[in-house]
């Protein structure tokens, strides 16, 4: 397909640039983008060098990027390497002055980009899937040069729009260069190819962190999980898929986790699963996760898993104020997972106040209440949520709180009190005369 | 300034503890048990000596049911 369509409205674009267009659309030009594109996991993970000309005086360069897309975003600052903070569709950096030139470096994650195609596939077969996208670089600024190269998972390429000078070598596809073109130009790329990487989605996925300032950090993991990629069509036949493995099928999960990580578990709603493990790395731990059966196209599962943590790696004390900081993961350690519901839950020490959270993108933040072993008036659990997270499983938040030094003590005492209200009831149960005759006074006295 | 987090205890003296304070504490209890039921004095008794004897059975024990917690993962 040559024809140029226009498959995302300009709306669409239009309504992501936020407030001010006219001063944002003549504030840079791209002098040079350059676009590498990886499909090789179900994730397209687009690597942008970008080299921007401030035409004025600014601090904010923003992206366009279509609101149908789900999309994590990650940006660099080159000169400094220091990752820049992004909201929405934003990046704010330092001043740069007219005339000044800027390298970002922006790592767009896209979810549920690459569609399968045929939707249904039966045991055997591979799956093919498309990819829709923009030949060029889609940006609220005018682009002097840029170009795109796009890394696919297979050499199997079945198709691939075309917009000259354009080439299909092995599984590379290359686009351009192409030389000034204006803002919100869309020409609409789609590469039809064959991608058998685990399309493994957890629809929904709730991580708790539990801290105990007795010395754990609990951590679990509740997964609902989809193969996402093309259907299976017809019966699941086990003699076949002993014969010959489905290409696209998947087997066995694999996370990684912290390397101080120890008492694992994995059970679903029926009990235990024997068939998990763990090896050891350098500086991580690899939990490999083999579910009860194998994820075929459109299956689900759900199980939970989870393990302990030194308490001391991960909290720390902010001898300034006092507080505590609790730095983890956001997310699970699976390469390449696209994550649709994502809640993250921490349930602090009872007692805890002032908590607050600092991470590096924007979250959904409330509050419960959770009451287990040995609690009075309940612990405080911090509720994040995200939908649509990829890039975000791997970075770490901060959560700060506040808690007395007396109030690690108030189980043990909860405990002592216990133990001591067991001595008053003896001391009130001997002092009762309970007895039915009244001669036994005597019967002591004479045997005395 | 940040610095670690170092927790009172370390886990690993959980179990022994666990077991020091609930073979004192359990001992404790027994003793304490013993001399409420048994006639001393001609049947008076010292309440302060008793309170004190409850305090150091419930400290011992209590300790000891926690430290059983903590030792069987129980992390409260």
């Amino acid at each position: 397909m040559k024809g140029q369509v226009l498959f995302f409205s300009a709306l669409a674009l239009i309504l992501l640039i936020s407030g001010s267009m006219a001063t944002v659309a003549s504030s840079w030009v791209n002098q040079d983008v350059v676009r590498s594109i990886d499909l090789t996991s179900q994730l397209s993970k687009s690597t942008i060098q970008i080299k921007a000309r401030a035409l004025k005086e600014s601090s904010v360069y923003q992206l366009a990027i279509d609101s149908s897309y789900h999309s994590s975003i990650q940006v660099f600052d080159e000169d400094s390497r220091l990752p820049l903070l992004v909201k929405f569709d934003s990046i704010s950096h330092k001043k740069v002055k007219s005339e000044g030139v800027l390298n970002l470096k922006v790592i767009v994650t896209l979810m549920g980009q690459m569609k399968p195609y045929p939707e249904h596939i039966t045991q055997t077969q591979g799956q093919l899937v498309k990819y829709t996208d923009n030949h060029y670089f889609s940006t609220p600024y005018k682009t002097e040069s840029q170009k795109t190269t796009v890394k696919l998972a297979t050499a199997k390429v079945e198709s691939a729009s075309e917009l000259s000078p354009s080439s299909v070598k092995g599984n590379t596809v290359s686009y351009g260069p192409y030389k000034n073109i204006e803002a919100f130009t869309v020409s609409a790329m789609s590469i039809h190819f064959e991608n058998n990487a685990p399309f493994l989605v957890i629809t929904s996925l709730i991580k708790e962190y539990e801290v105990s300032h007795w010395g754990n950090l609990a951590v679990e993991t509740h997964y609902d999980v989809q193969h996402k990629g093309a259907a299976l069509k017809g019966a699941f036949s086990r003699l076949d898929f002993q014969r010959q493995p489905s290409p696209a099928h998947i087997a066995e999960i694999q996370e990684i986790v912290p390397k101080s990580a120890a008492d694992f578990y994995y059970r679903d709603s029926i009990g235990n699963i024997s068939t998990s493990s763990y090896t050891h790395h350098p500086n991580h731990l690899t939990l490999k996760i083999v579910p009860r059966f194998p994820l075929m196209g459109g299956w689900k599962n759900s199980f939970y898993a989870g393990f302990n943590l030194p308490v001391g790696q991960f909290l720390s004390v902010d001898s300034d104020t006092g507080s505590y900081v609790l730095n983890v993961t956001f997310g699970v350690g699976i390469d390449n997972i696209y994550v649709e519901s994502h809640t993250v839950k921490f349930i602090l020490p009872e007692g805890a106040t002032d908590i607050k959270v600092t991470a590096p993108f924007d979250v959904k933040m409330s509050q419960e209440n959770r009451k287990t072993y040995l609690d009075t008036v309940g612990r405080p659990v911090l509720v994040l949520h995200l939908d649509h997270t990829a890039a975000e499983n791997y970075q770490y938040i901060q959560v700060s709180y506040n808690l007395s030094s007396m109030a690690m003590f108030h189980e043990p005492l909860l405990l002592i009190g216990a133990v001591f209200a067991l001595c008053v009831l003896i001391m009130i149960y001997v002092r009762f005369e309970l007895s039915i005759s009244k001669n036994n006074i005597v019967v002591d006295k004479k045997t005395n | 300034m940040l610095t670690p987090y170092t927790n009172p205890i370390e886990p690993i003296f959980y179990p022994l503890l666990a077991f020091l304070f609930c073979v004192v504490g359990l001992a404790f209890l027994a003793t304490f048990i013993v001399s409420e039921i048994t006639p001393q004095n001609g049947g008076k008794k010292n309440i302060f000596q008793e309170l004190t004897f409850a305090t150091i059975t419930s400290t011992t024990l209590g300790l000891g049911l926690f430290f059983v917690l903590l030792a069987g993962g129980i992390y409260v």
